[in-house]
C-alpha cells in the first residue's frame, strides 16, 4: 500500500489539458499519465513539446484541463509552491548571467531552491558540477564557457536539490558524443526512483534512456508507449536497398553506404528490423495518424500496424 | 544589391520600431492637446518663430529614431547571432551603410510632420510673417543625425545602455542651450531662443540658421564615417573625408557664434528709433494702425481691442483721430534694471509720419501669459490715451493710474475683448499689491493699485452694457483721478474694498 | 527561513545589478550637481531646482535596468518567490540612486546663497524624482511581461528618456515642473503624488508573479 501510494505520488497526470497562444493552439486536450522512470517526449518543431514541459514545470498555466504532478495541483498557489520545491527544470536554450562563474550561478540557484545552509549549498554545488563534469571549470565565468559547457551548467542547475521530478527540454543540445554518453548515464541513474521527462530530437537518446516515449504532433498525443512499441509501428515497412527507392516515404543513406527506406516495400525487398526513428517517421507521415478510432487521443499500437 | 535590399528591410523596421512609433504618437498627442487647449482662436502664430518651434518638438521623434537605429544595429549581438554575421558575404561596412540608410525614413516622417505643423500654423486666421525654409529643414536633419548617431554608437559598443544615455547627453546639450549657458547655444542639435524675447521682423532677426544646418550636416557626416570606419570600410578615402568633415563641423560650429553684423545692428537701431520709415499703415474708422509689413494683419486684432474700448466711450469724448504704431524695444525683457525706451525719438518719428501721440503696440500678441500681458498693456495704453484726450500727446508723464481714473482706464481695457479680460485675471493671479503693465518690457509702465484692480474685476463680472451706461453717464467724475475709488465704485454699481483710500498713501497717487 | 535565504541572496543579486547604467547613473548626476560649486557660482532657487530635476532624470536611469534577468527562464520554477527577488533587486538599485539624488540635492543646496536655501523645496522635488522612478519601474515591469521576464529595460530605458522629454515639451510643462513655491507649485505636488500612487499601484500588480502563458520566444526588435 505504501509503495503504491509512493508510486501514485510520483505520477504525473494530465487530463484534457489545452493551451493556446492567441489564435494558435499549442496543446489540444492532451491526456497523459507518467510514472517513475525516464519518459522521452518526441515531436517535430512546433509540436507543443516545450509548451507541455513548461506547463508541467509550473512555468506557465494551461487554459483548460487539469493537472496532477507528484500528487499536487500546480494550478493552486500552494500546490505550485510545494511542487517547485520538488522539481528541477532545464529550459530550452537556458539563459545564464554571463559574468557569473559556474559555481556562483549554481550557488545562486541553490539559494533560490531554499538551501539555506551555506555549507550544504557548497557541498551540493560541488556535487552537481561534478555530476555534469564541470569541476575543473567551476571557477570560470559563464561567458568564457563553450556552448556545451553552458548547457551543462543549466543541467547542473536543474538537478540542484536532488529533485523528485526532472523536466529537461532538449538537454543534449551542444553536447559532444562523449558528453552525451555521460549525460545518458546521469539521467539513467536519476531515473531510478524519480520521474524524468525529457524532450529530444535524438531518437538514440530515447532508445538508450527511456522506458516510455510520447510522440506529440500539432499539439496532440500521437503515440504513448514503450520505445519498442514505437519501433514496432514500422515493422514490415522498412527495407534496405542499394539505392534510394523512388516510392519510399523516407529514404536516406546509412553509414555503410546502403539506403534505408520506409514505406510500402517493393516486391522482393529485404526487410530490416525497424528502429524507433523508423516508427517515429512513419507515425508522423500523413497516412499513419496513429488514431484507430478517430477520437484524437493517439492510441496507435503495434496491433494497428498489423 | 543585397545592401540595398537590407536597407529596405531595415528602413521598414525603423518606421515600425516601438521607440519611434511611441515617440511619434507622443508628438501627435502633445500637438493635439496644444491645439485643443488653446483652440484656433487662441493662437497668434508668428511664422518666423513657429518655424524654429518645430525643431524642439521634433526632439521626440529624434529620440525614437536614435534608440530604434541603435537597437537595430545591435540586434544580432543582443540575440547571440554575432557569429553568424562574422561569416556573411555582405561585409559589415555595407550592412552598416544599410542601417545608416534606414535613418532616412524617420527623417522623412519628421519632414512630413514639420510640413503639417507649419501649414497648421500658417492657416490660422491670425498668422503673420513667413517661415524660413532653412529652419524648417533643420528639424528633420536633427532626426537624421539622431538616427545616424544610434548606428555609430552601435559600432563602438553593443551595450543597451548606450542609446538611452546618448539621448540624455543630447538632452543636456539642448537644456544648456535653453538655459543660455555660455558658448552652448549652438553646440547641440537645436539652438533655443529665449521665449520671453519679442518676435522680430524676419529682416531683423539674427539666427545663423544656414550655418547651423551646415554644422548639423557635417556632424551627421562625421557620425556616418565613424560608423563606416569602425565597420571596416576602406580606410584611406573614409579617413580623408572624415578629416574634412570634422574640419567643416569645427569651422561652421565656430562661425555660428559670430557676433551681430554691424549692418544688422544698424538696421535694428534704426527700426527701433524710426519704425515709421519701414512701416505701412491702415486706417480703420478713427484709428490708424501702422505696423511692419509682415505684421500688418495684426491690425485686425488690435482693431478689436480699440473698437471694444471706443465703443464704451461717450461719442463726444472720442476726440480722435487716434493712431497705433508697432514698435520694437530690443533692450526690453533683459534681466536686471529695465532700460528706458527712446521716447523722444518715437515722438519725433510719429510727428514726421503724421501720427502724433501714437499708442505703442509690440510684436508680441497672444493668450499665454506673455502675449496676454502685451495685449492688456496695449489696451491700457490705448484706453489711457482715449481717457486723457488730445492733451496727452507724447509719452505719458505718470507711471501710476490713480483712483477713479485707474478704475475707468483698466475697465475699458479689460472689457475690450474676452482675451483682455482673461489677461487681467491671469496677471492679477501672478501679481501682488496691484498690477503693473510695462511698455515693451521697458522701464515705462503703468501701475494700478490693488483696490482699483479689485473693483475692475468685480465690474467684469457684471453685464458690460450696464457698466458702460453708468460710465458714460458719469464720465467726467469717473475720468478724474481726484475722484475716490470708493465713489467710482458706487457710481459704477459695485462696492470698493475697505482699504481703498489707505492703499494710495505712500504712492504717487497720494500727491494728486 | 526566508531571512537567511534573503541575506544569502544579496551578493548574487548585487552581481546581477547592471553596472554600466549604475556607474553612469551615479557619475553624471554628481558631475552636474558639483559643477556650480566647482565654478563658485551662486545658484538661484529656480536654477537649482532645474539642475536637481536634470539630476533626477540621470539618477533614475539605472532603475530601468534593475529588473533585467538573463536567467529568468532558467530560474522560473524555483520555490523562492520571484516577486520578493524583484523587490530586492529594485531595492539594491533604488537605494543607491536615492542616495545619489540626495547627494546632488545637498551639493546644489550648498551652491546657493544661505538665505536662498529655504526656497529650494527638497521634499517636493524628491516627490517628482520618486514619481519618475516609479514610472520607470512600471515600464520595466511591463517590459518584463513582454519579454518573458528577461528584459524590462527594452521598454523602460527608452521610456525613461522619452517620458521626461515629453513632459518637458508638453503644454502643461509649467504646471508639472512648477517654479518652487510659485502659483502652481502646490497643485503640481498633488499631480505628482497622484501619478506616483497610480504608478505604484500598477507596478505592484504587474510585479506579481503570474505564470500566465507567455510565448517562450522573446520579442525581437
Amino acid at each position: 500500500m505504501e509503495s503504491e501510494e509512493r508510486s501514485a505520488a510520483q505520477q504525473v497526470g494530465l487530463d484534457r489539458v489545452g493551451v493556446r497562444y492567441g489564435r494558435r493552439t499549442a496543446l489540444r486536450e492532451v491526456s497523459l499519465s507518467l510514472g517513475r522512470g525516464v519518459t522521452g517526449l518526441l515531436g517535430p518543431n512546433g509540436a507543443g513539446k516545450t509548451t507541455l514541459l513548461r506547463t508541467l514545470a509550473t512555468a506557465s498555466t494551461p487554459d483548460t484541463g487539469t493537472l496532477s504532478v507528484l500528487g499536487l495541483d500546480p494550478l493552486t498557489p500552494t500546490g505550485r509552491q510545494a511542487l517547485r520545491r520538488r522539481l528541477g527544470y532545464l529550459p530550452q536554450n537556458p539563459g545564464l548571467p554571463s559574468h557569473f562563474t559556474a559555481y556562483d550561478f549554481i550557488d545562486y540557484v541553490g539559494i533560490l531552491k531554499e538551501i539555506s545552509d551555506r555549507q550544504a549549498r557548497r557541498t551540493e554545488a560541488r556535487r552537481v558540477l561534478a555530476e555534469v563534469g564541470l569541476t575543473a571549470d567551476r571557477g570560470r565565468r559563464i561567458r568564457k564557457l563553450s556552448g556545451g559547457m553552458r548547457q551543462r551548467v543549466g543541467l547542473a542547475a536543474a538537478i540542484v536539490g536532488d529533485p523528485e521530478l526532472l523536466i529537461l527540454d532538449e538537454p543534449t543540445v551542444g553536447l559532444d558524443p562523449e558528453q552525451r554518453l555521460r549525460f545518458r548515464e546521469l539521467i539513467a541513474g536519476l531515473g531510478e526512483g524519480r520521474t524524468v521527462l525529457l524532450s529530444t530530437h535524438q531518437t538514440e537518446d530515447v532508445a538508450a534512456l527511456c522506458h516510455k516515449v510520447v510522440v506529440l504532433d500539432h499539439g496532440t498525443v500521437r503515440f504513448q508507449g514503450t520505445p519498442a512499441e514505437l519501433a514496432l509501428l514500422a515493422r514490415g515497412r522498412v527495407w534496405s536497398s542499394g539505392e534510394r527507392a523512388p516510392g519510399a516515404l523516407a529514404a536516406w543513406r546509412t553509414g555503410v553506404g546502403t539506403f534505408r527506406n520506409i514505406g510500402v516495400p517493393p516486391t522482393g525487398a529485404s526487410l530490416v528490423e525497424p528502429t524507433i526513428e523508423d516508427g517515429y517517421l512513419l507515425l508522423l507521415d500523413g497516412d499513419g495518424d496513429g488514431d484507430r478510432n478517430g477520437d484524437g487521443d493517439g492510441d496507435r499500437t503495434p496491433a494497428d500496424a498489423a | 544589391m543585397s545592401a540595398r535590399a537590407m536597407a529596405r528591410v531595415e528602413s521598414a523596421r525603423a518606421l515600425r520600431h516601438p521607440a519611434f512609433l511611441v515617440a511619434v504618437l507622443l508628438y501627435a498627442a502633445l500637438w493635439a492637446y496644444e491645439a485643443w487647449s488653446e483652440g484656433w482662436s487662441g493662437q497668434y502664430p508668428v511664422l518666423q518663430d513657429e518655424d524654429r518651434y518645430t525643431q524642439v518638438t521634433l526632439l521626440l521623434p529624434a529620440v525614437g529614431a536614435l534608440i530604434g537605429t541603435n537597437l537595430a544595429a545591435t540586434r544580432m549581438h543582443r540575440h547571440g547571432a554575432q557569429p553568424l554575421c562574422e561569416v556573411l558575404a555582405l561585409p559589415l561596412w555595407r550592412r552598416t551603410l544599410a542601417h545608416l540608410a534606414a535613418a532616412v525614413p524617420p527623417a522623412l516622417v519628421a519632414a512630413v510632420l514639420t510640413g503639417a505643423r507649419i501649414l497648421y500654423a500658417a492657416t490660422a486666421p491670425t498668422a503673420v510673417g513667413s517661415p524660413s525654409p532653412v529652419e524648417l529643414v533643420t528639424g528633420p536633419v536633427v532626426v537624421l543625425l539622431a538616427g545616424c548617431a544610434g548606428v555609430a554608437l552601435a559600432r563602438f559598443t553593443p551595450s543597451a545602455t548606450a542609446g538611452p544615455f546618448a539621448v540624455l547627453f543630447l538632452g543636456a546639450l539642448v537644456l544648456s542651450s535653453a538655459l543660455g549657458a555660455r558658448g552652448m547655444k549652438w553646440v547641440g542639435p537645436v539652438g533655443v531662443e529665449s521665449e520671453f524675447a519679442a518676435p522680430l521682423p524676419a529682416g531683423l532677426m539674427h539666427r545663423p540658421a544656414l550655418t547651423h544646418l551646415a554644422y548639423l550636416a557635417a556632424v551627421t557626416g562625421v557620425l556616418v564615417l565613424l560608423a563606416l570606419l569602425r565597420s571596416g570600410a576602406r580606410p584611406l578615402p573614409a579617413r580623408a573625408a572624415l578629416v574634412l568633415l570634422v574640419a567643416t563641423a569645427v569651422v561652421t560650429g565656430a562661425v555660428q557664434y559670430r557676433p551681430l553684423p554691424d549692418d544688422l545692428a544698424a538696421r535694428r537701431a534704426d527700426a527701433e528709433r524710426h519704425p515709421g520709415d519701414r512701416q505701412r499703415c491702415r486706417v480703420a474708422g478713427q484709428v490708424t494702425f501702422c505696423a511692419f509689413p509682415e505684421f500688418l494683419n495684426r491690425a485686425e486684432d488690435w482693431r478689436r481691442v480699440t473698437d471694444g474700448i471706443l465703443g464704451r466711450v461717450p461719442a463726444a469724448e472720442r476726440t480722435g483721430p487716434y493712431a497705433v504704431r508697432q514698435r520694437l524695444f530690443l533692450a526690453g525683457g533683459g534681466e536686471g534694471v529695465s532700460a528706458t525706451p527712446p521716447l523722444q525719438a518715437w515722438a519725433q518719428d510719429d510727428t514726421r509720419h503724421r501720427t502724433p501721440g501714437a499708442v505703442t503696440v509690440g510684436t508680441g500678441w497672444g493668450t499665454d501669459d506673455i502675449g496676454g500681458g502685451e495685449m492688456l498693456s496695449f489696451a491700457v495704453r490705448f484706453a489711457d490715451r482715449v481717457v486723457s484726450g488730445p492733451g496727452r500727446e507724447g509719452a505719458p508723464t505718470g507711471s501710476m493710474l490713480c483712483r477713479a481714473r485707474a478704475v475707468t482706464v483698466l475697465w475699458l481695457a479689460a472689457q475690450a475683448t474676452p482675451e483682455t479680460a482673461d489677461a487681467l485675471r491671469s496677471l492679477d493671479r501672478r501679481s501682488f499689491g496691484g498690477v503693473t503693465l510695462t511698455t515693451l518690457e521697458s522701464s515705462q509702465a503703468l501701475s494700478v493699485s490693488d483696490p482699483e484692480v479689485r473693483v475692475v474685476l468685480d465690474l467684469l463680472d457684471r453685464p458690460t452694457a450696464e457698466v458702460g451706461d453708468r460710465l458714460k453717464s458719469s464720465w467726467p467724475a469717473l475720468t478724474d483721478d481726484r475722484t475716490s475709488t470708493e465713489r467710482a465704485a458706487r457710481l459704477l454699481g459695485v462696492s470698493a474694498p475697505a482699504n481703498a483710500e489707505q492703499a494710495s498713501e505712500g504712492t504717487l497717487c497720494a500727491a494728486r | 527561513m526566508r531571512g537567511p535565504l534573503t541575506t544569502a541572496l544579496v551578493p548574487h543579486l548585487l552581481r546581477l545589478t547592471p553596472r554600466t547604467p549604475m556607474a553612469l547613473g551615479t557619475a553624471t548626476p554628481l558631475a552636474v550637481a558639483v559643477l556650480p560649486l566647482a565654478l563658485s557660482t551662486h545658484l538661484a532657487p529656480g536654477d537649482a531646482a532645474l539642475l536637481l530635476r536634470v539630476a533626477a532624470v540621470l539618477c533614475v536611469f539605472p532603475v530601468a535596468f534593475a529588473l533585467d534577468d538573463p536567467a529568468a527562464d532558467t530560474t522560473a520554477t524555483v520555490p523562492f518567490p520571484a516577486t520578493v527577488r524583484r523587490l530586492l533587486r529594485l531595492a539594491l538599485v533604488c537605494v543607491p540612486s536615492a542616495m545619489t539624488w540626495t547627494t546632488c540635492a545637498l551639493l546644489l543646496r550648498a551652491a546657493m546663497h544661505p538665505y536662498d536655501r529655504i526656497a529650494l523645496p527638497l521634499p517636493g522635488l524628491a516627490l517628482e524624482a520618486a514619481a519618475l522612478a516609479t514610472a520607470t519601474i512600471l515600464l520595466s515591469a511591463l517590459g518584463l511581461r513582454r519579454s518573458g521576464g528577461e528584459r524590462g529595460s527594452a521598454l523602460a530605458a527608452p521610456g525613461s528618456v522619452l517620458l521626461p522629454l515629453a513632459l518637458a515639451l508638453s503644454p502643461a510643462r509649467e504646471q508639472l515642473f512648477a517654479v518652487p513655491y510659485g502659483e502652481s507649485w502646490h497643485a503640481s505636488r498633488w499631480l505628482w503624488a497622484s501619478a506616483l500612487t497610480v504608478a505604484a499601484g500598477l507596478t505592484a500588480v504587474l510585479l506579481q508573479e503570474r505564470p500566465r502563458l507567455n510565448s517562450p520566444v522573446s520579442v525581437t526588435t
